[in-house]
């Protein structure tokens, strides 16, 4: 398992070498050539994949989440205001498409009780055999998809993916303050979620 | 925030790179679009045409037999896709004049077809991939290698040149091992022969190794009206799903159904998957297997994710248990006795989650839901 100190490796600022390569394969992404969308794929997979897995929880909807996610960015590429810009906008756009699955959960659960908001723990590619480190898992998750998908979204990229409080406000999109406010507010919840289950 | 820290270490970093690998795929099919060229409107005919064109080949392929691939019909032109890299490793590099179409990428395997041309490839050792490499009547296996393809359906001839490590030829001139250093060549008469009735456009005559040709006439897909400089076909092939699904509900394409091929059905139920449309996902997803033609299984398959998902398991069970029968062995055949054990289990139904954890296991002995269902299977009943 990664450390989180190579876990925010994308967050690092290209150096200008780096740059005039993240500037070439951007142009080529945006003229849709396959093989810069592959090398673009390649690269970003892993935090693309690894963000999505961790803000979900090992969902179903995982592989739709990131494809959502990588076709977004292919289409919008051409947003990105320069290379070393690339790479936190790829964690936003990510965090983007995970909020609107979240939030468009949060509004079918409101007709079906059968959406779970737990984690899962039977998804192919998740092994944990220990039943303890399963159960507490399972509360944790049920505990996140009580709260709100800005909420969990900030307390996951902030204590999970273990980001710096300001690539956490610029994935969100929001001010360092609010950010601060509203992650407050998030653990408290996040605590009460969890207390009222055990 | 403890459970947080710690659940960092259980999760883990992601799926597997198979199913990354599986997620690239559909990226590049969904990015399958002209180049970026002025003015707008030849962009917009150009991407009219190449969906149209793809989508008929998929089409055609897929009536005439060929079982429904999770990701099928990607293609690579050596002029405009010089070379493709995998995450696992491999890579497959096209010459400039050469055409193939990747088939399937999935745990397991991949597929793919060498139209015209050829290639070079590097299989990755050890990642428990098979590749299977068609080039008309032939058939190359690779488990992990370097080698160089050539195939020319005009002339008939197939030439394989190894590197390194051996591949399996199989087809007309018999089978035949390949080693690192080996050069193979293999040749049909494409204008006589009992093995080469074809015109010269045409591969040579199928034998039982190689994929099924389209041969049957097709409905066309509705046609994208003249004056329209963005039709819902280029919309979806440019990923805009919600607003290719708008212009097709506008344009009536969802009351007339039948007119549809079935390639650019499964895209527009996938487009209405993916945007929650549910009620029109079904509808699509219902039409297609009500065809019953390559798709269905397929269509199966997607009806029960949906059931699945607004937590209706009788339906699912029951849609699962369709696509299986369907195609018990095609591309979807582990997937839905994967989940067909999941709801089972949610509807409790202990025995019949108990028989078809041993059907799981006897056809998917180290599938993705093995460890479930030996578990299931090992289990003593109540």
């Amino acid at each position: 398992m990664a450390p989180v100190s190579a876990a925010r490796g994308f967050l690092q600022v290209a150096r200008p070498d780096e740059e005039a390569e993240l500037g070439a394969l951007i142009e080529a992404v945006a003229r849709g050539e396959p093989r810069a969308i592959s090398r673009f794929f390649g690269r970003y997979q892993a935090t693309v994949n690894r963000l999505v897995w961790r803000l979900l929880g090992a969902d179903a909807a995982h592989d739709d989440v990131v494809s959502v996610a990588f076709e977004t960015m292919v289409r919008r590429i051409r947003d990105v205001r320069s290379p070393g810009a690339l790479e936190g906008w790829v964690r936003a756009v990510t965090v983007n498409a995970t909020r609107m699955e979240l939030r468009g959960r949060r509004w079918r659960r409101l007709f079906s009780r059968s959406i779970d908001e737990g984690v899962g723990l039977d998804h192919p590619d998740l092994s944990v055999p220990d039943e303890e480190q399963r159960e507490r898992l399972r509360v944790l998750y049920r505990a996140l998809g009580r709260l709100g998908a800005d909420e969990r979204q900030m307390l996951v990229l902030r204590h999970l993916e273990g980001l710096e409080l300001t690539e956490v406000a610029e994935a969100m999109g929001c001010s360092l303050a609010t950010l601060k406010r509203r992650l407050v507010r998030g653990e408290e919840r996040l605590a009460t979620a969890l207390g009222a289950q055990r | 925030m403890r459970p947080l820290d710690e659940a960092r270490k259980t999760l883990g970093e992601g799926p597997s790179f198979s199913r990354r690998d599986q997620q690239l795929a559909r990226l590049l099919r969904a990015s399958a679009r002209p180049p970026s060229r002025s003015p707008r409107a030849r962009l917009a005919l150009a991407g009219t045409l190449m969906l149209l064109c793809t989508g008929l080949i998929v089409g055609l392929w897929r009536s005439s037999g060929a079982p429904a691939r999770p990701m099928s019909g990607m293609r690579l032109d050596g002029a405009v896709t010089p070379a493709l890299d995998f995450l696992d490793g491999s890579s497959v590099a096209l010459d400039p004049s050469s055409t193939a179409r990747i088939d399937v990428v999935d745990e397991r395997q991949v597929e793919l077809t060498i139209e015209r041309g050829s290639l070079t490839a590097h299989v990755q050792k050890g990642t428990g991939r098979i590749w299977r490499h068609h080039a008309g009547p032939w058939l190359v296996i690779v488990r992990g290698t370097r080698l160089r393809i050539g195939y020319s359906p005009e002339q008939g001839q197939l030439e394989v040149g190894v590197s390194e490590g051996a591949v399996e030829v199989s087809g007309p001139g018999g089978s035949a091992r390949v080693e690192a250093g080996d050069t193979l060549q293999r040749r049909v008469d494409v204008h006589a022969g009992p093995t080469s009735p074809a015109p010269p456009r045409q591969a040579p005559q199928p034998t039982e190794l190689e994929r099924p040709r389209p041969t049957r006439h097709r409905p066309a897909p509705v046609a994208v009206e003249a004056d329209r400089p963005v039709s819902w076909l280029e919309l979806l092939a440019q990923g805009h799903r919600a607003a290719a699904l708008d212009e097709a509900e506008r344009q009536g394409v969802f009351s007339r159904l039948a007119e549809l091929d079935e390639s650019v059905l499964l895209q527009l139920a996938d487009a209405a998957r993916l945007e929650r449309r549910v009620p029109l996902a079904r509808a699509l997803l219902a039409e297609s297997l009500e065809r019953g033609q390559a798709g269905a299984a397929e269509a199966a398959y997607l009806l029960g994710r949906l059931d699945a998902n607004d937590g209706r398991p009788e339906a699912a069970r029951a849609s699962f248990s369709r696509a299986l029968s369907l195609s018990p062995h095609g591309p979807f055949a582990e997937q839905s006795r994967g989940r067909l054990l999941e709801v089972l289990l949610e509807l409790e139904e202990l025995p019949a989650a108990r028989e078809a954890a041993a059907d799981y296991l006897q056809n998917h002995p180290t599938g993705a839901w093995a460890g479930l269902a030996k578990k299931l299977a090992g289990a003593s009943p109540p």
